[in-house]
């Protein structure tokens, strides 16, 4: 086993013990130790990202590892947010969503040989990637993300457990896939833009039907299609809002996995 | 009526699924042909359709006209839709016959330093148009990341006439301080007698280099050799200046005294700083109309010149000598249509889904209950 015991990949390791504690912890429903771990989880994959920054020099999100680093960061404060202002129940799958989240990285550092597209070693910016649009082009995808992984809990709370009577001071599942989807669906939009923008300035085509680009126009179009059926349908076809729902989140995990590892989907973005 | 309705309740649906499907087609296809199917006349009708049922939205649906967010989203969409297909080829050769405006949609352009031209080829280099203006380029240039690692060491040539100064042609070895390599394929060794990694000159009376002596203050580093060939030697420092990339030990000495040398005075050994990836490249440009220079800029990747309709974009180069540059070349017609269907998109969205309904949670209820 070829482990680095570098201070990322420690801090690593004790934040995917950490969720996965408040995973268990809200299972049998300690909510405030499990919600106190969720929080030093949180706390530890932060320190994890800032490490990262300082060791590479520039924002850690250039390549799968870096990406689920930042990922890791963002679960509790989107889980936070969505109890709080958009209502929407926070359970322990918020934790595992964020446990999820940090597996890549722990093979990437604990085994780095097999699963090299995980790897942690840090390589400095490729000319194309030395862009304002950087940044908020990938910070943009990356809340999307982690929001409409939110909306999928959701989804499939909504066709596996069924609609319950609202809990006290939060929404039903069917109007919880809404507002986590209206969310995230903007910042999904935004990275989109952000990306084809950038395309230009790099590369001179703000579209390059690169196999990525393509995954990503699928994803937003998939969550498009949800909300022009829930505007035009309503509440008629949950099951099928919730397909989408289920689908959309497929495509983006293939943007994300698939269109990186694949030979199949060679394409300007496979540094990514 | 109801039928109506209904197919113009499924018909957007339709449509974003037909997309959504040829685009996972495109993926496996990938970029290239993916690009030659969504260009090919039945998806050119598709296209229009798309922009047609985009249209049909402002007059059909009384609700996208009641929401500024929905309103923008598609204005947006229809606005990025026009400008692609007014700045395609398709749109190009059709604005060539119409309005009779010339003018290639995309092309690349190869520029040797110190020399202006003004025509586009293709990807395989063959003419395709001229530009109404000359394009020169001053000069091009590429950082690099500093790499790890030990000094480069190698047999080269100093530059001759016609290449760019500092630049070194040589044939880097293994080597190892105190043991003796042998110089690429050639009858010559070298031996490593020190190698100092921090190291300043030690000059003569003359101010010529005749050793090196440690210093930490120094960035570069110094190297003793014994250059061999057969049974004759020659020994001496390499030093590289302050702030320098490299520094050369001439092999003249050793190379001229021998009978049947090749006869290349500037031949020298070079112990060259590793370079790690390219950081960035940059040609400086200048765009000259009626004999007179009209802008001039540096370009670099994400940085592109942008003149008299066309985007100038750092593409690729001359990867032997680093003596011309490759310039991907765009036309902009239509961009400023893509732009503005970006801002209304982004804007609409945030606007559609963030004011009012997705903050029920903070007081209001909108239309679905949410």
């Amino acid at each position: 086993m070829a482990f680095e015991p570098s201070a990322v990949g420690v801090l690593i390791l004790a934040a995917m013990a950490l969720y996965l504690a408040a995973f268990v912890t809200l299972v049998v429903r300690a909510r405030t130790v499990g919600l106190g771990l969720f929080a030093v989880g949180f706390a530890t994959a932060a320190a994890a990202f800032v490490a990262r920054w300082v060791e590479v020099g520039h924002v850690p999100m250039q390549n799968l590892f870096e990406v689920f680093l930042t990922m890791a960061m963002l679960v509790l404060p989107v889980s936070l947010f969505c109890r709080h202002v958009l209502k929407v129940r926070a359970g322990p799958w918020d934790a595992m969503i964020a446990c999820l989240v940090v597996v890549p990285m722990v093979l990437g550092v604990f085994f780095p040989e097999k699963f090299p597209k995980f790897t942690s070693e840090p390589h400095p910016l490729m000319p194309a990637l030395q862009s304002s649009l950087f940044g908020p082009h990938v910070a943009s995808y990356l809340l999307a993300y982690i929001i409409l992984a939110k909306a999928l809990v959701q989804a499939l709370g909504r066709l596996f457990v069924g609609e319950r009577p609202s809990e006290e001071g939060v929404v039903s599942y069917e109007a919880a896939i809404y507002r986590t989807a209206a969310f995230g669906f903007p910042f999904l939009t935004l990275g989109l833009v952000l990306g084809a923008w950038w395309g230009k300035l790099a590369w001179g085509d703000y579209w390059n039907w690169d196999p990525k680009e393509q995954w990503s126009l699928v994803s937003w179009l998939v969550f498009l299609g949800y909300f022009h059926l829930r505007s035009a349908c309503g509440k008629r076809y949950p099951r099928l809002t919730c397909a989408l729902i289920v689908l959309g989140v497929v495509c983006i995990l293939i943007t994300l996995f698939w269109a990186n590892l694949s030979r199949l989907f060679e394409g300007l973005h496979s540094y990514a | 009526m109801k039928r109506l309705r209904q197919i113009w309740l499924w018909a957007p649906l339709a449509a974003m699924g037909l997309l959504a499907v040829l685009s996972v087609v495109g993926a496996f296809l990938g970029a290239e042909r993916a690009g030659v199917m969504f260009n090919s006349p039945p998806l050119v009708v598709f296209w229009f359709l798309l922009a047609a049922l985009l249209v049909a939205c402002f007059f059909v649906s009384r609700g996208l006209l009641r929401s500024p967010g929905l309103l923008a989203m598609h204005l947006g969409s229809l606005a990025i839709l026009a400008g692609a297909m007014w700045g395609s080829d398709t749109g190009h050769r059709l604005a060539t016959k119409v309005i009779g405006r010339e003018k290639i949609p995309h092309g690349y352009m190869v520029i040797d330093e110190g020399t202006a031209n003004h025509v586009l080829v293709d990807a395989k280099g063959s003419p395709i148009g001229e530009l109404p203006f000359d394009v020169r380029l001053d000069d091009f240039r590429i950082t690099y990341y500093a790499a790890k690692g030990p000094w480069l060491l190698g047999l080269g040539a100093v530059p001759g006439r016609g290449e760019p100064e500092g630049f070194v042609r040589a044939r880097f070895f293994e080597w190892k301080e105190g043991e003796e390599a042998a110089i690429g394929d050639t009858p010559l060794r070298v031996r490593v007698l020190q190698y100092l990694p921090r190291a300043r000159p030690v000059l003569d009376v003359e101010g010529r280099i005749v050793g090196a002596r440690p210093d930490e203050k120094s960035n570069t580093p110094a190297m003793e050799a014994l250059v061999a060939w057969n049974d004759r030697q020659l020994r001496g420092w390499i030093v590289v200046p302050e702030g320098g990339e490299y520094g050369v030990m001439s092999l003249a000495p050793l190379l001229g005294a021998l009978e049947g040398a090749p006869d290349h005075p500037e031949l020298g050994l070079y112990l060259a700083e590793p370079q790690g990836m390219p950081k960035d490249y940059f040609s400086d440009l200048a765009v000259i109309r009626d004999g007179k220079v009209v802008v001039e800029k540096t370009i670099e990747v994400n940085d592109p010149l942008h003149r008299g309709g066309y985007h100038f974009y750092q593409a690729d180069y001359d990867k032997e000598q680093e003596a011309y540059t490759i310039l991907a070349v765009r036309s902009d017609s239509g961009l400023w249509a893509v732009y503005a269907g970006f801002v209304l998109l982004v804007v609409g969205a945030f606007v559609r889904f963030w004011a009012g309904r997705a903050w029920a949670g903070l007081g209001r209820r909108g239309r679905h209950g949410v």
